[in-house]
């Protein structure tokens, strides 16, 4: 039954990112647009209220849990999510990138007792994640319109059909009677230590912004570009400002 | 990999006031900007802002320095201009006046106050690339507490006088000006293009922020 629905999920997620394909010239002429704003501010709002009754209160009591207990429970999600990573490093064929992720899940496992410890960085091996919404983006497959989801965050069709798709090379997915208790278990607490570590700046975010939606859209658009891009920052495509120069005088 | 970001930190420090002189004397468009000089720019506002995050107690004290910093080191008025995006060739003058001096107050209660998550740090700064007037110097922030690093790009602009100055900042991939511009273009998207909802926003963010602690 779990199966099913899980295929069932994967299938409806490939439609919706197929369709985002075949509309993918139109949508990447105007990367700004934004056309279901109405119903994203709404979805917004939802989580925004999930996350002031649920979410922010459960971040604050974990934080009583002492931080290298925090620290080593997060280097254990980090190298849980890695062959993840891991497959997708391969399916961009950054084989340097892949073989520091292979070395470090292999270090962290053995010798960081179960990823709990991250001896790997130690040595220089810096971790990096990729997922198939980055791989599909290298293949040139445009983001599809902005969508937010409660819980998931901001999820162009692109990007949430990557995430669906990474499942299949998430270890926590073959792990227990069914595939979908793990990865979900898993995604919860990633969540909580996330919004734990962050606490102070989303709030100070929040506070200053002028319009946190948009914010919180212009966030995830260059953070996405730039997981994209590996972190490298490319000149050319910096917005041009030379035109500004000219309009100092009035 | 450390050792190098040092050294070329120091040997930018060292070659600063040579660069500095040879530009004041024969300001010359025509060549590449001096990456020498925008990596010991960038290694000296850093450090100011470190001063400032760390050694001002109080907030009204530390947005006084931080506000003096960013006039002294940052184009504000091109910083303006950007923020307002297609939106900054309708403006009227004394409009962009009012919005140029609410936008610097609100920069300095931003920035002063988020920057202020990133205390107890330390700066290494890192190579740096150009195009034409523009200058990105890349670096990377290490905190004492075991926190993962991050990484920040500095946007500086070659000014016809020579010198550089700040334009943008980019912390974990995320360019600080252009997330103002997505912003204030969405407020004046969704208020049919009136400049007098930005300012009332930018007046309530300013009035609703404490004013010391």
């Amino acid at each position: 039954m779990m199966k099913r629905l899980q295929n069932l999920f994967l299938a409806s997620l490939l439609a919706s990112s197929l369709a985002a394909c075949a509309s993918s010239s139109a949508v990447q002429a105007d990367l700004d647009r934004d056309p279901y704003e109405g119903f994203n501010r709404k979805m917004f709002a939802v989580e925004q209220t999930l996350d002031s009754y649920v979410l922010e209160p459960v971040a604050k009591g974990y934080l009583y849990v002492p931080q290298p207990v925090r620290r080593s429970f997060r280097n254990f999600l980090n190298n849980l999510i890695s062959p993840v990573t891991l497959a997708n490093d391969l399916f961009q064929g950054e084989m340097a990138r892949a073989g520091t992720t292979a070395l470090r899940l292999g270090l962290n496992t053995v010798v960081g007792l179960g990823g709990l410890f991250d001896p790997a960085s130690r040595l220089g091996l810096e971790r990096h994640e990729e997922d198939f919404g980055q791989t599909l983006a290298t293949y040139g497959v445009a983001p599809g319109p902005y969508l937010y989801v409660p819980m998931l965050g901001p999820s162009p069709p692109r990007d949430l059909f990557g995430w669906g798709f990474d499942w299949l090379f998430d270890p926590v997915t073959y792990v227990g009677s069914d595939s979908l208790t793990g990865p979900i278990l898993r995604y919860t607490l990633d969540g909580v230590d996330a919004r734990a570590t962050n606490l102070g700046i989303i709030d100070e975010i929040e506070r200053s912004s002028i319009d946190f939606y948009a914010t919180v859209r212009s966030l995830y658009r260059q953070n996405r570009d730039s997981e994209i891009n590996n972190g490298v920052t490319n000149l050319d495509d910096l917005p041009d400002i030379d035109a500004l120069d000219d309009l100092d005088d009035f | 990999m450390r050792l190098t970001f040092q050294s070329l930190a120091v040997f930018a420090l060292l070659l600063m006031p040579l660069s500095a002189t040879a530009q004041t004397n024969a300001p010359d468009l025509g060549k590449a900007p001096d990456l020498s000089k925008a990596q010991a720019f960038v290694t000296e506002l850093s450090q100011d802002a470190i001063v400032i995050l760390s050694g001002e107690t109080t907030r009204a004290g530390r947005e006084a320095s931080f506000s003096k910093l960013l006039n002294e080191k940052a184009n504000m008025r091109r910083i303006a201009r950007f923020t307002l995006g297609q939106f900054g060739r309708k403006i009227s003058k004394p409009d962009f006046e009012t919005y140029q001096a609410l936008l610097n107050t609100f920069i300095v209660k931003v920035y002063a106050n988020r920057l202020g998550e990133y205390s107890d740090e330390k700066v290494i700064v890192g190579k740096a690339q150009a195009n034409k007037k523009n200058v990105i110097v890349s670096s990377r922030i290490e905190f004492a507490n075991g926190r993962d690093p991050i990484d920040i790009d500095w946007w500086l602009r070659l000014e016809k006088d020579g010198s550089f100055t700040l334009f943008d900042v980019r912390v974990l991939g995320v360019w600080m000006a252009l997330e103002q511009r997505d912003s204030f273009a969405s407020v004046l998207k969704n208020n049919k293009g009136d400049i007098n909802a930005l300012l009332a926003h930018l007046r309530n963010k300013i009035s609703a922020d404490p004013q010391d602690g």
